[in-house]
C-alpha cells in the first residue's frame, strides 16, 4: 500500500514566484495568507493557505508558480447526499471502526476558471472533482491512519496510509 | 480570549505567591526518555530522571547550595488498545542517597491529531510506598500540547513548542493535597526518533492548607526510540 509522508514548513512570501503571489492577491481573502513550501513523493510544492466566507482554503502551485488544485475544508455534512452514503458504505466495509478526521473538497481546472470562481464565491458551492479524507481506524484488529480519495460520486479512487508522527513525548 | 485571560491571572498570582510568605526552590531535571517497540501493539518506555536543587527558602530564610536530591528509574510497558489510545502499567524507583521509593503507576493516554496542533490526554494513577510502610496515592490528570513553530506539523530537523498542564490528588494518612504543574518546553525534533526539550517545570503545591510550596525546575528532555 502506499504510504503518505509530507514535510512541510512555512516560508516568506518574497521566496513564492510572483505568478503564484498575484493570483492570490487578486482573490479577496479574509484574514492574513500563510506560504508554506512542501515536500513529498509526488514532488515539492508551494501552498497558500486562507480564509474566505469562514472557509479553509488551500492553493496548491508548481515551483514555476503554475497553480495545480484548489482544496477546501468541509464538514461531511455539506458532501451531498448520494455521495456521502456511498463513502460511508466503503468505510463501514473497509474498518471495523474508524473515526474520520479531515475531508477536504479538492478542485481541478484551469487556474483561471478556479481563481474567478475563488473570486465570486461560485466555488464554495460547487461539486468537486475528488473528496480527500483522512480516517484513524481499525482494521484486522490493526489501528491505523489513511487517506483516500472518492470521486464526486463517492467511489473510491486511492488510497494511502499516512505515517503518523511519533508521540512518545506527548504520553511519557 | 476568555482562556488567555485566565492564564495570565494565574500565572500573576502564581508570580504574587511566589515573591510573598511561601516557600520555593528551584533546580535542574535533566531527563532521557527511551521508547522501543515490542509488537504492532506493545511498547516500553524507560526513563530516568535527576534532581539537582541550586536554591531553597523555607520559613523565610533562603538557602543557596548545590545538592543532589534523587535518580528516578521507570519502567512502563503499554498497550495500543484503540485509535492513538494506550493502556500502560509500570514501576519506578526513586533512588536517594539512603534510601529507595518504590511507585507503582497506571496510566491511560490518548493522543489526537488537529488541523495545525496535537493534543494529549493522560489520566494516571500512582501509588507509592514510603518508609515506615506509609502509602501515598495520587490520582493525576495532564493535558499536553504540541504546536510545531515551521509549519503544520512537527517535522525532522524544526522546533514545536510543548505545554504541559497537570492536575494532581494527593491522599496520604487521611490528609489530602491538590497539585498543580505547568512546563512550557520548547522542543527540536532531529529525527522521528530523537527529541530534545529545554524549559521550565513548574510546581504549586499545598496551597489549599498551608503556605504555597513553589518549585521550579530547568527542565531537559531527551526522547530516543530504539
Amino acid at each position: 500500500m502506499a504510504q503518505k509522508r509530507e514535510k512541510e514548513f512555512r516560508i516568506s512570501e518574497e521566496k513564492i514566484p510572483s505568478k503564484a503571489v498575484s493570483l492570490i492577491k487578486s482573490i479577496n481573502t479574509s484574514g492574513r495568507i500563510k506560504w508554506y513550501y512542501e515536500e513529498n513523493e509526488s514532488g515539492n510544492s508551494y501552498e497558500a493557505k486562507f480564509k474566505k466566507k469562514k472557509k479553509k482554503i488551500s492553493i496548491e502551485f508548481g515551483l514555476k508558480g503554475n497553480l495545480q488544485d484548489v482544496e477546501i475544508k468541509i464538514k461531511e455534512k455539506e458532501i451531498p447526499e448520494k455521495a456521502q452514503f456511498e463513502i460511508r458504505d466503503f468505510l463501514d466495509k473497509y474498518f471495523s471502526k474508524y473515526r474520520i478526521l479531515k475531508i477536504q473538497q479538492q478542485f481541478i481546472d484551469s487556474a483561471e476558471t478556479l481563481v474567478n470562481k475563488l473570486r465570486n464565491n461560485s466555488l464554495l458551492r460547487e461539486t468537486p472533482n475528488y473528496y480527500e479524507i483522512e480516517v484513524y481506524g481499525k482494521k484486522n484488529n490493526i489501528s491505523k491512519m489513511m487517506e483516500f480519495r472518492f470521486d464526486s460520486t463517492g467511489k473510491m479512487k486511492i488510497l494511502r496510509e499516512i505515517i503518523p508522527n511519533n508521540s512518545d513525548h506527548l504520553e511519557y | 480570549m476568555n482562556t488567555k485571560i485566565y492564564f495570565f491571572c494565574f500565572f500573576l498570582l502564581c508570580c504574587a505567591n511566589f515573591f510573598g510568605q511561601s516557600s520555593y526552590r528551584y533546580g535542574i531535571l535533566p531527563a532521557i526518555n527511551l521508547n522501543t517497540d515490542l509488537s504492532k501493539k506493545w511498547s516500553v518506555n524507560f526513563k530516568t530522571e535527576a534532581r539537582h536543587i541550586f536554591q531553597e527558602k523555607t520559613d523565610n530564610v533562603v538557602n543557596r547550595r548545590q545538592e543532589y536530591i534523587h535518580t528516578d528509574f521507570s519502567l512502563i510497558a503499554a498497550k495500543k488498545v484503540g485509535i492513538g489510545n494506550k493502556l500502560s502499567v509500570g514501576f519506578l524507583a526513586r533512588v536517594r542517597p539512603n534510601d529507595i521509593h518504590k511507585r507503582f503507576i497506571q496510566q491511560y493516554t490518548l493522543v489526537r491529531n488537529y488541523d495545525g496542533y496535537r493534543m494529549a490526554h493522560r489520566f494516571a494513577s500512582d501509588q507509592t510506598l514510603e518508609i515506615k510502610n506509609r502509602v501515598e496515592v495520587r490520582f493525576r490528570y495532564r493535558t499536553t500540547f504540541e504546536i510545531p513553530l515551521q509549519g503544520k506539523s512537527v517535522d525532522f530537523k524544526e522546533f514545536y513548542l510543548k505545554v504541559n498542564h497537570e492536575i494532581l490528588n494527593r491522599f496520604e494518612n487521611n490528609s489530602y493535597d491538590l497539585g498543580l504543574r505547568v512546563i512550557p518546553l520548547l522542543g527540536y525534533k532531529y529525527t522521528d526518533k530523537s527529541k530534545l526539550e529545554f524549559g521550565l517545570d513548574y510546581r504549586l503545591n499545598s496551597f489549599l492548607k498551608s503556605g504555597p510550596n513553589h518549585t521550579s525546575w530547568v527542565s531537559i528532555n531527551w526522547y530516543l526510540k530504539i
